[in-house]
């Protein structure tokens, strides 16, 4: 999957990728506030979980990955539970890097693909 | 004035809250720099201020309580050590002391009640400065697309002028 990754501006050291908004999952594990550096989640937001504009029109289907610490998933109207899923297990550094790139260079592309086993 | 990327807002400053604060910023303008935008919040752009530009101002007029609404200008200073160096390429921005100039374009985060960047606390322990000192007459449309731009395309050039009536 080869995405547009943009740098959050609600939730510290983290970057998120829109998803197609058809990409709706069921709650799962949404238990997380605080993530770790390195931790992946998806996040779901309905239509008009938000009121008014111009957030409650929005529907928005997310990845979000954390990239350092002091950081709390925010959406527009405070802290949001996401659903964790993943974490980085290597390069984290070198990845956290690029990412804060981002603040600096603006939005980049991303691509995410199965590596199968690493030993 | 702010002039961003050919778009440009106009703002009026609280005198009559913050006097003191108001003649040092009129006193330091103009300044220019590269715009950056905000990671905690949300809908703001940030000059940095640095050399003879750099301001070192006591706190006045109210606590701020973390409340933001959009077009508010804020004055911020933070002292040097109070922030770890994690923080990658940002690590010497972080470190050392920061002062700026915070401009809030758009919607804030938890409805105006939630900016809470962890980067800017410690009012208590005088570590940090935040006030309040002006606020923009109206938010152009383009003005906050260029805004929001900076989220997008990276840092952007960002000049602020006296604009004398």
């Amino acid at each position: 999957m080869r995405v547009t990754v943009i740098h959050d501006i609600w939730s510290g050291h983290q970057v998120l990728a829109h998803l197609d908004n058809k990409v709706v999952l069921p709650p799962e594990n949404v238990l997380t506030y605080l993530p770790i550096p390195g931790d992946i989640f998806y996040y779901y937001r309905p239509p008009h979980y938000f009121r008014g504009s111009p957030y409650g029109r929005c529907e928005s289907a997310e990845i979000g990955i954390v990239y350092d610490r002091d950081t709390r998933p925010q959406g527009p109207r405070g802290p949001e539970a996401v659903s964790l899923f993943a974490n980085i297990s290597s390069d984290l550094e070198a990845f956290a890097r690029a990412c804060e790139d981002m603040i600096y260079r603006g939005q980049r592309d991303l691509l995410i693909e199965k590596a199968g086993y690493i030993g | 004035m702010f002039e961003l990327a050919g778009t440009s807002a106009v703002a009026e400053m609280h005198e009559d809250v913050v006097p003191k604060t108001c003649e040092a910023v009129w006193n330091m303008l103009p300044v220019e720099g590269m715009a950056i935008h905000a990671n905690w919040s949300s809908r703001e752009i940030m000059l940095h201020l640095h050399g003879e530009k750099l301001l070192r101002l006591p706190p006045e007029g109210p606590a701020r309580r973390g409340t933001t609404a959009p077009g508010d200008i804020v004055y911020f200073w933070r002292s040097p050590q109070m922030s770890r160096g994690k923080q990658l390429a940002y690590s010497a921005e972080f470190q050392r002391e920061l002062s700026e100039l915070a401009i809030f374009y758009g919607d804030p985060a938890g409805g105006g009640l939630a900016a809470d960047d962890p980067a800017r606390s410690g009012r208590d322990l005088n570590l940090q400065v935040s006030t309040l000192f002006a606020t923009l007459i109206d938010i152009p449309k383009p003005f906050a697309q260029k805004c929001e731009d900076v989220r997008h395309k990276g840092l952007q050039r960002l000049v602020v002028t006296r604009l004398e009536r």
